[in-house]
């Protein structure tokens, strides 16, 4: 018994310094932020409490709080379907041409070690109106298009973060990709499966651990997105629930009703998370499981 | 080994906890570093030094040159004075009202007449009357009288304009001046906007119906795409919709109560006009690139300020210069600034003196630099007087009729309107926010007055209960 607290006391003591930073820089801003959401607070003076009025507020009122959701898991879905089926099929192809292996998962690699905002303003300048994408179009005799205008923007946006995202999916599922065993396809061949029915029997369940990982880091990040949105603009039709957190909490200083805003988008992501992990969890092939 | 990794750890949670104390002291407190007097002596005579933290805006190349200045110029005048310079990264005033907050704020900080309210309102500032008066370089009255409308303060009637000064300029220009292409206007065989009927040796400005047949006129297409921009406002639009408002005789939130004014038809019919000439010019399609545009010379008619012509090299451009439009004959043109950007003082700071000495040092020095750059017109009048006017200093003929002109407007200019409890920063993000929609169809006009309307007020209406 004695021997156990000791040894309780010692894996506190090890890990103390972790524990101490995530509880300052974790723990107690969410707290606080929590108090907060219950307060009207414009960062002069104290906070004010005002019980659920922000919550009110924001159920009964925020013009753009639907929206915002819905515009945070259209993106949230396109660029992790998109970001995931491009990875995934790049990552196929560059591992059946091993000579070029090396130069395509660079080519690929490229764009994600460009700066985030150097990336961005590379493409606001290819969207732009005089940008290089329009001089193109009306080089072929069509019609300027609006990139970044109501109706396009959130395409645009989706676009940007996929060729972002997709260097860095790539180098995950390369070593996943070619760490599936060769002797079960070489089987799959000899009882005549095709190409679809290797892909869906061996190497996708095979690779299942990445791609679960990979969705999940997505998903998270789709629904935190607020960075491009933030750069290009877009207005309402790119507003996500981060960024209009953003704006609520550094633009106008109403750190109460963006505090309560941030709750609930926090209460989503680990509603979505959990809900992933419950039932995708259950798809993932994991060898050493069984 | 065992032993070792525990006290290592033991030794890392304790310079943790060490480190977090520290942060909770207010280490970077107010002049908190340094020793500090304020009886007109700097360090402990001793030969230590008195440090003035200044918290300046992200612009590298200012900094920079600041760094330089303070190396080569103040600290020789002032060697017991040691200037901390710290930028801001991500939102200047949030930032500053957090240090505030915490306790941790600098001594001199900058700041803009949209923006001086809540901290005027919490007491984070310190009057500088009484220093000016002590200052044997520089006067209240050697600044423009616009110091005093953007920066003076009556706590007790909440109105701007008397009361003490808190905060001064570091240099300004009516921001909001039609400038336009003479070259486009004769190519489309347009009159120049010179007419002076007043004869007050002035050109008068278009009026709002002027205006728009002249926005008409000049917008050059090749079917569908525009090749030749009318008008496009530079600066952001919804400080052009506020310099429109006030040319009309109104404003975008009532003086007494502080309510948008967008559910009223008198201000909806100058939003709607606004908003028409940007919805045929496709604003929502050019982005940031006005100016770019402008001296290109694909665009007539741009808002902007005096900095602009050696910014964008417009004086390649045969660049005419008008007061903003009126609404009718009636109507007087007040060309707004936005920036009259300056020096504040915390109210809380140890140093003050060290650090009104930097914004003396900085007025003088700047000011007499910056005149003979002939860009913005510096806060010490008379350095305006002494270079910008001056034709032998101020070479380009271009600018320096540019100069002339924008520093007639000067003494018509107004600081653009403020509402204490909706920042100009978060009109600017609602417009932004809900322009393209409104633009491009997916909202009607109503939908979008009654939004901006409803948005300002929330904001309004939460300021004022947290103020109580």
């Amino acid at each position: 018994m004695k021997r156990q607290k000791k040894t309780t006391l010692q894996f506190l003591a090890y890990i103390s310094p972790w524990l101490i930073g995530f509880a300052c820089f974790g723990i107690f801003p969410m707290l606080y932020s929590l108090y907060i959401s219950f307060c009207n607070y414009m960062m002069v003076g104290e906070p004010k409490f005002i019980g659920f009025q922000n919550y009110i507020d924001l159920f009964r009122y925020e013009r753009n709080f639907f929206k915002t959701f819905q515009n945070t898991f259209v993106f949230m879905g396109a660029t992790t379907i998109f970001g995931l089926s491009l990875g995934l099929l790049f990552s196929m192809m560059i591992n059946s041409v091993p000579r070029c292996k090396r130069f395509f998962q660079t080519l690929y690699y490229l764009p994600a070690v460009l700066p985030f905002i150097a990336g961005t303003m590379l493409w606001e300048s290819m969207y732009a109106k005089y940008g290089i994408l329009n001089s193109i179009l009306n080089t072929f005799g069509m019609d300027s298009v609006n990139f970044m205008g109501y109706d396009n923007a959130m395409k645009s946006l989706i676009v940007m973060s996929v060729w972002g995202g997709v260097g860095g999916k790539i180098t995950m599922f390369l070593p996943a990709v070619a760490g599936v065993p060769s002797e079960l396809l070489e089987s799959m061949d000899l009882d005549g499966a095709n190409a679809w029915q290797k892909f869906a029997h061996v190497t996708l369940p095979m690779i299942s651990p990445t791609i679960f990982y990979l969705l999940i880091m997505d998903i998270i990040g789709g629904l935190q997105a607020y960075g491009p949105m933030m750069m290009l603009g877009g207005g309402t039709a790119t507003m996500t629930a981060t960024l209009q957190i953003y704006n609520y909490a550094m633009v106008d200083r109403s750190m109460g009703y963006a505090s309560a805003y941030a709750w609930i988008v926090f209460l989503i992501v680990l509603a979505v998370t959990f809900v992933f992990f419950r039932f995708g969890g259950r798809k993932v092939y994991y060898a050493d499981s069984d | 080994m065992k032993k070792r990794i525990k006290a290592l750890s033991v030794i890392l949670a304790a310079g943790m906890l060490a480190g977090f104390a520290a942060c909770t002291q207010g280490g970077r407190g107010p002049g908190g570093g340094t020793s500090a007097s304020d009886d007109g002596t700097f360090g402990d005579g001793d030969g230590s030094t008195t440090t003035v933290r200044y918290y300046s805006f992200n612009d590298s190349q200012t900094n920079a040159e600041l760094r330089e200045a303070i190396d080569t110029d103040f600290n020789k005048k002032y060697p017991n004075i040691r200037i901390q310079l710290e930028i801001s990264t991500g939102s200047f005033y949030t930032n500053l009202l957090n240090d505030f907050a915490g306790g941790v704020e600098a001594d001199v900080f900058g700041m803009e007449p949209g923006e001086i309210y809540p901290f005027l309102s919490a007491g984070y500032l310190e009057p500088l009357d009484g220093y000016f008066e002590k200052s044997e370089t520089v006067s209240l009255d050697d600044i423009w009288d616009i110091n005093r409308e953007a920066y003076a303060y009556d706590p007790a009637t909440k109105t701007f304009g008397s009361g003490q000064t808190y905060a001064v300029l570091k240099d300004w220009t009516t921001d909001s001046m039609l400038m336009y292409n003479r070259a486009l206007f004769t190519e489309e065989q347009l009159e120049m906007i010179e007419g002076d009927e007043d004869g007050d040796g002035v050109a008068d400005p278009l009026t709002f119906d002027e205006f728009e047949r002249l926005c008409d006129q000049l917008i050059v297409r090749s079917g569908s795409n525009i090749t030749q921009y009318s008008f496009l406002p530079g600066l952001a639009e919804a400080k052009v919709l506020a310099q429109f408002l006030t040319n009309a005789g109104l404003s975008w939130f009532d003086p007494n109560t502080y309510e948008s004014t967008f559910d009223t038809p008198a201000v909806q019919e100058v939003v709607q006009y606004y908003y028409d000439i940007l919805g045929k010019n496709e604003v929502n399609n050019v982005g940031s690139t006005f100016y770019p545009l402008f001296a290109q010379g694909k665009v007539a008619m741009v808002m902007g300020g005096l900095y602009l012509v050696d910014s964008y090299g417009l004086n390649n451009l045969d660049l005419g210069i008008a007061y903003p439009p009126v609404k009718d004959e009636n109507t007087e043109s007040k060309p707004y600034t936005t920036g009259c950007v300056g020096f504040a003082v915390s109210s809380r700071s140890k140093v003050k003196d060290a650090a009104f000495k930097f914004i003396e040092w900085y007025l003088e020095y700047y000011g007499e630099r910056d005149a003979k750059d002939c860009n913005n017109f510096p806060a010490v009048e008379h350095f305006a007087e002494e270079y910008m006017l001056d034709p032998e200093v101020n070479t380009d003929p271009v600018k320096y009729e540019a100069t002339l002109f924008f520093y007639e407007s000067l003494s018509h200019a107004v600081v653009i309107d403020r509402n204490p409890y909706c920042s100009q920063a978060s009109l600017e993000s609602i417009e932004f926010t809900y322009t393209g929609e409104y633009l491009e169809g997916a909202m009607s006009f109503a939908e979008f007055c009654d939004t901006l309307d409803y948005e300002i007020n929330r904001r309004v209406r939460q300021a004022q209960q947290a103020e109580g």
